[in-house]
């Protein structure tokens, strides 16, 4: 599904070159739930975005579902956003005009796939993640894990391919924090293939592969 | 339609960009307003144009095309509002005998005329004129009928009531046959003339009544050296016969060379050309007053996108991050301020309906609403939307999905 080749990454500095990747090489395959493990700056975010199709490497090459990114337009880029990746942040992101449901059906809005009903879709996945009785509750009236579920299930929706959550646990309590990892455990079971990237030692575990980034570069990558 | 293939399910877009402008709805409000004002200004334009015109049409079709007003008193003197009277029975016969001339009625007014039935009293207008003074008109009987070419030349004591003399003194009787007291005059009611009304400007058209202008002149005013005002028809170009009349009345007059006219000639193609220039004013003025007003809204709404797109960055890169394009970004902030703009067209065509009768009243300009309005209205708010919303648009298109997120 992805395979990255030699990914450099810099960022520049008026003329000062500032690396912050170093030349990446993995391949992730279907099915596959990966930590990606690095201390603030190590470049784990960078690359999460590059693999997400939101960043683009300065070096390199990217194949995601069989297909080159390079030099790709806007537009074939956000396709291909919206048709196989689904994106959870550590801040939820969740929009305060909008309900639960209407939050989840955010992705529809630009999805190219045929989708059928997803209204009932959206409340079908709230209430497979305990927030049956939450549909029609706007963000500030949801607790932080309630918030998180929400954003998991807009993640689904578009039926991706690939969940990609950047600390998804990093705003919630230690036992809040257990249970969304859980949900995603389950998720990757059914064949969601699944990146979770984290600063937090203590989410190894729930993972099928341990990848660590440091500096730039990978330091170990492992079966857990 | 290339451009919607970026918002596959309209329904769900059209959902949240309500929800967006509930929850901006103060800023929405502004934006709102100021469309709303300037697009009623727009309308009232078009209405008074669409009402203005019509109105001249309605005057040129009654008139005839044909036909031409002789008043007494020059142009400063009407302007001024002073009341003389210049012209005589002579000038009549003169103007008969110009080449051309097939119709001529004549009136003489007696203003301030107080007027009895039973214990009913009103005070109205008597004018004085031939036989043909209602064709002349082109006013039509709402009962009874005009008195005749017998009754002009025996000073019968006979009269038709204007519909809103009728209404004061006989408030629905049937007056035909009746016998009111005109001044000291007792005269008989052949007939009342259909209300006209819409008068623009000036005393109520409908409140008079019309005698024979020999009755008025020999038994009524006692006054039969003077006329105020003779109307003719001709076959001739009626350019020409102005010409030929003025050139008559200021012989008659003994009028010469540079001494100003002592009274006012005015062809249907003149009336057609006042509306015409009320109208040319009122678009100037108004025209001016809306483009303002759009204008102005126009940048409230682009500045308070401008403070909506800061606010909203973590938005743009959920909505990115979800495979909104940067068209895709674009397209749904321009028909956010579009959708602005339009309910301002709206909301602007509805105060329109609400205030036009008002407005009709305050200022008496005719009005006329019609689809031309409509599509105006909303064409100038549709663009107004597309306008300002362009460059916060583009501005919030611009914004890279990572760094609106990021933390």
């Amino acid at each position: 599904m992805i395979t990255l080749k030699n990914i450099k990454k810099s960022y520049f500095i008026g003329e000062r070159e500032l690396p912050i990747l170093k030349g990446i090489d993995l391949e992730i395959g279907n099915g596959e739930f990966v930590i990606l493990m690095g201390v603030s700056g190590s470049g784990k975010t960078t690359l999460m975005n590059i693999i997400g199709l939101l960043d683009k490497q300065t070096e390199g090459e990217y194949i995601f579902m069989g297909r080159t990114i390079d030099g790709l337009e806007d537009e074939v880029l956000a396709n291909l956003r919206n048709m196989h990746i689904g994106f959870v942040f550590q801040q939820f992101f969740l929009l305060p005009y909008l309900n639960a449901l209407e939050n989840v059906l955010i992705p529809i809005v630009y999805s190219q796939k045929e989708i059928k009903h997803p209204r009932d879709k959206a409340r079908q996945l709230l209430a497979r993640f305990g927030l049956a009785d939450r549909v029609h509750n706007k963000p500030s009236q949801l607790s932080g894990g309630e918030q998180q579920r929400v954003a998991i299930a807009r993640a689904l929706i578009n039926e991706p391919d690939l969940i990609l959550a950047d600390e998804p646990t990093g705003a919630l309590d230690t036992k809040t924090g257990g249970e969304i990892m859980e949900l995603f455990r389950m998720l990757n079971d059914e064949g969601k293939t699944i990146i979770v990237v984290t600063h937090d030692p203590k989410l190894a575990s729930y993972g099928k592969r341990l990848i660590r980034i440091e500096d730039g570069t990978i330091s170990q990558d492992s079966k857990v | 339609m290339g451009l919607f293939l970026k918002i596959a399910r309209f329904r769900e877009f059209f959902e949240e960009t309500l929800k967006i402008l509930y929850y901006y709805r103060g800023r929405v409000i502004f934006s709102f307003s100021g469309v709303a004002l300037g697009i009623l200004s727009i309308c009232i334009i078009i209405t008074t144009i669409e009402g203005a015109n019509k109105k001249a049409r309605d005057i040129f079709e009654a008139l005839g095309p044909d036909s031409i007003i002789v008043f007494s008193g020059g142009e400063r003197q009407r302007a001024a509002r002073i009341r003389t009277a210049t012209l005589t029975p002579r000038d009549a016969e003169s103007l008969q005998r110009i080449d051309g001339i097939y119709d001529l009625m004549k009136a003489y007014n007696v203003r301030n005329v107080t007027m009895r039935y039973r214990d009913r009293k009103w005070q109205s207008v008597v004018v004085g004129s031939t036989p043909n003074y209602f064709d002349s008109m082109a006013w039509k009987f709402e009962n009874g009928t005009p008195f005749g070419e017998d009754d002009y030349n025996n000073r019968e004591a006979v009269c038709v009531l204007g519909s809103k003399v009728y209404d004061e003194l006989f408030k629905g009787e049937n007056p035909i046959g009746k016998t009111i007291q005109v001044g000291r005059l007792p005269a008989k009611v052949l007939g009342t003339l259909q209300e006209k009304g819409g008068s623009t400007g000036g005393p109520n058209i409908d409140d008079r009544i019309i005698m024979p202008l020999t009755t008025v002149t020999e038994r009524l005013a006692n006054e039969r050296r003077f006329l105020h005002m003779i109307r003719v028809k001709t076959h001739r170009n009626p350019d020409q016969t102005v010409e030929d009349i003025r050139a008559v009345l200021r012989k008659n007059h003994g009028l010469e060379g540079s001494a100003e006219d002592d009274f006012t000639i005015r062809s249907s193609k003149d009336i057609m050309n006042f509306v015409t220039v009320i109208s040319g004013s009122l678009f100037l003025f108004l025209g001016t007053a809306s483009v303002v007003a759009l204008v102005v809204s126009g940048f409230v709404l682009a500045n308070l996108f401008y403070l909506t797109i800061k606010e909203r960055r973590k938005d743009l890169g959920i909505r990115r991050a979800y495979g909104a394009s940067r068209r895709g970004i674009l397209l749904s902030f321009l028909f956010e301020s579009v959708i602005i703009t339009f309910m301002g067209g709206v909301g602007g065509i509805i105060l329109s309906l609400l205030l036009g009768g008002t407005f009709e009243r305050l200022f008496d300009i005719p009005m006329l609403f019609s689809y031309k309005v409509v599509v105006f209205a909303l064409t100038f708010s549709f663009l107004t939307g597309l306008f300002s919303g362009l460059k916060p648009a583009m501005q919030a298109s611009k914004i890279e999905p990572i760094e609106a997120i990021r933390g």
